[in-house]
């Protein structure tokens, strides 16, 4: 079979890009941007942030202590601040922060007293670049990008030989941008080993408190918070513990919802307790369903229910309902719906979220407010040079998360010319199950779709599209879904431009995607089927 | 990337301001828009938390604000004048119901701060 003349394969990445391993000139890379943070399930099984910023790389940022800095004449560090009284020579105090040429980093400090003169934070090594500098109380941040003369230092300066006050909580964070995520798929508890793209809309976490469970409203429970391994790999996650009253043994939390489908999602672990229940209440119970966290199985009595096997005996179960306008619960009853009289038994939770869609996205954590992750995009890979426009095949690998999206019926994955108005594409589409290939040319009058339904879009399926005067087909699976033999094809030269869009930005793919490939020529009926054969 | 918190009267004059903003329509008829601002509706907030008793039952309702609430995430906003001067403003229309809090507020974007990046 002839090579492609680009294939993404997700397997490395940097700020804003997602490599393609054909072509390797870098034509072929794409486009990345997310402007939020994120979570993944890393190779390891556990869930990772991703972006926006990196850990903190200052040590002693609030002066606890008078260490980790080295001081120059008239600096000290007492009363849990750093402090500086007037002197000569531009003094400063600074530490190694691991500070990388060419890297962007924050940098945030605050002056708590100031009675003259002027403070300056830079990095060693850049006197008189990109200094952060202050006059007044207050906190600053700035952003800095290293040049080959940082010395990777950050170092807080004296900048006009008068300065007189104190500071404190100094933090340098590098600025990592838009991650994209490579994220592993876990089967029954497995995790797998090769990762996919992962690309998501925008999404909130209604709930105010993903973690802190002792912020529930408690029902004959008592809560732990911090108390076991969570699926993050620290301890983090809570345990729940019945008492000895006949009643519900329950923790709830309250919310605003709109009138859409909504879904409660939450991680929960057996202890001596392996059974629960979960409900999700808005005007009436819009979903509740049993779970057994000893055979890994959901039961829903209202709505519908997932449950997905994690690393260490962890599930993420989920249930979606539609929800009204106005205040909605969800609720943990431990054992059982009913009241029993409790028996100090325990389970585990973690990660609760209710988000406006139905299906639950990745985890988005909370501590006191919802938070929204922002939509991703992955465009503009490849050049003119890069495809064919006259014939040639374009192939994906790829998983929906839900039967069908009525928020975003069309996600599309497209060869073009930077718009929709010339386009191969294959995308999900509005109908259940509905996988469909279009060929549009505004220019030369094409019009082309195939469309099936009748294979399952939340499990990886692999498409692939032909392209050529007279021989067009879709092939699904290795079969083929339909063909055509159109005349008409595009101008010459006139596609340009790989992206998980339509064209020019809008109607994003979202999704999973583990192959991408387009081949500069229009493969036989028989490559097609062994190249989509699952 | 700018992030602004804004109180409208009413949920519809919400909804005309982001209706306003850059859209188009597929051949499907789906509207779509073609902006890459992360808009999210919060509605009326909760000023009052509800208060419930132990079988869940409310006995306080929550205080909900009377105003319409929406945060966004802006991309994209600058513009560059004739002499090369950077501006970044409001669109039109969304300057007079922008808020000015001290603290991140109710709602947030994961892992970027309001205070860091407020327009």
């Amino acid at each position: 079979m002839a090579t492609p003349s680009l294939a993404m394969i997700p397997s490395a990445y940097a700020d804003s890009k997602v490599y393609s391993v054909l072509p390797n000139n870098g034509d072929g890379d794409f486009t990345f941007n997310r402007d939020s943070s994120a979570t993944r399930v890393g190779q390891n099984g556990l869930i990772q942030t991703v972006g926006y910023f990196g850990s903190e790389l200052v040590t002693n940022g609030d002066f606890a202590t008078d260490s980790d800095w080295t001081l120059e004449t008239g600096w000290t560090i007492s009363g849990g601040t750093a402090n500086f009284s007037g002197g000569t020579g531009n003094k400063a105090m600074y530490q190694a922060a691991g500070i990388t040429n060419g890297k962007t980093y924050k940098i945030q400090y605050e002056v708590s007293s100031i009675s003259a003169g002027q403070v300056a934070v830079r990095f060693g090594g850049m006197s008189g670049v990109d200094e952060i500098t202050a006059t007044t109380i207050g906190t600053y941040t700035g952003y800095i990008t290293a040049t080959g003369s940082a010395n990777g230092n950050i170092h807080i300066e004296d900048n006009n030989n008068n300065f007189v006050g104190s500071i404190d909580n100094v933090s340098v964070q590098e600025v990592l941008g838009d991650q994209p995520r490579l994220n592993y798929d876990i089967s029954n508890g497995v995790v797998q080993s090769c990762p996919s793209l992962l690309l998501e809309p925008a999404s909130t976490n209604l709930l105010t408190y993903s973690e802190d469970f002792s912020q529930y409203s408690q029902t004959n429970i008592t809560v732990a918070d911090n108390n076991s391994t969570s699926p993050e790999g620290i301890v983090n996650s809570s345990k729940l513990t019945d008492d000895s009253t006949n009643g519900n043994h329950r923790i709830f939390l309250s919310h605003t919802t709109t009138a859409a489908s909504h879904t409660f999602s939450i991680f929960m672990k057996k202890g001596t307790m392996t059974t629960a229940f979960l409900r999700f209440l808005s005007g009436s119970d819009i979903a509740g369903a049993n779970v057994d966290l000893e055979s890994g199985t959901i039961s829903a009595t209202v709505g519908t229910a997932k449950i997905e096997a994690y690393p260490n005996d962890w599930y993420k179960c989920s249930i979606t309902g539609t929800a009204v306008s106005g205040t909605s619960y969800v609720y943990v009853y431990m054992k059982q719906l009913t009241g029993y009289s409790g028996t100090s038994q325990d389970m585990f939770v973690f990660g609760a979220q209710v988000e406006a869609l139905s299906y639950a996205s990745s985890y988005i954590p909370t501590d006191g407010s919802s938070q929204t992750r922002a939509a991703e995009t992955c465009n503009d890979a490849g050049t003119a040079s890069t495809f064919n426009s006259t014939e040639g095949v374009l192939y994906a690998e790829i998983e929906s998360f839900i039967s069908q999206d009525t928020v975003d019926p069309n996600r599309y994955i497209t060869i073009t010319n930077g718009t929709s108005n010339e386009r191969v594409a294959i995308l999900f589409g509005g109908n259940n199950n509905q996988l469909r290939a279009i060929i549009f040319s505004s220019s030369q009058s094409i019009n082309l779709s195939f469309t099936t339904s009748l294979t399952e879009v939340k499990q990886f399926n692999k498409l692939a599209l032909r392209y050529k005067s007279g021989d067009y087909a879709f092939y699904v699976n290795g079969v083929e879904i339909g063909s055509s033999t159109e005349s008409t094809i595009f101008s010459s030269n006139i596609l340009n431009d790989l992206s998980f869009d339509v064209g020019g930005g809008s109607l994003p793919f979202y999704g999973k995607c583990k192959d991408l490939r387009v081949y500069n020529e229009a493969l036989t009926d028989a490559q097609l089927q062994t190249l989509t054969t699952l | 990337m700018k992030i602004s918190k804004y109180e409208f009267n009413s949920q519809s004059d919400a909804e005309t301001k982001i209706a306003a903003l850059p859209h188009s329509t597929d051949e499907d008829g789906n509207n779509y828009p073609t902006h890459k601002h992360t808009i999210v509706k919060l509605g009326h907030i909760v000023l009052e938390q509800g208060e419930y008793d132990a079988e869940g039952n409310e006995t306080k309702a929550p205080v909900l604000s009377d105003k319409y609430c929406v945060d966004v995430l802006w991309k994209d906003l600058e513009e560059t004048d004739e002499d090369g001067n950077v501006t970044i403003n409001h669109p039109y229309g969304w300057a007079g119901k922008a808020l000015d809090l001290d603290d991140e507020g109710v709602h947030g974007f994961f892992g970027v701060k309001y205070q860091d990046n407020k327009l």
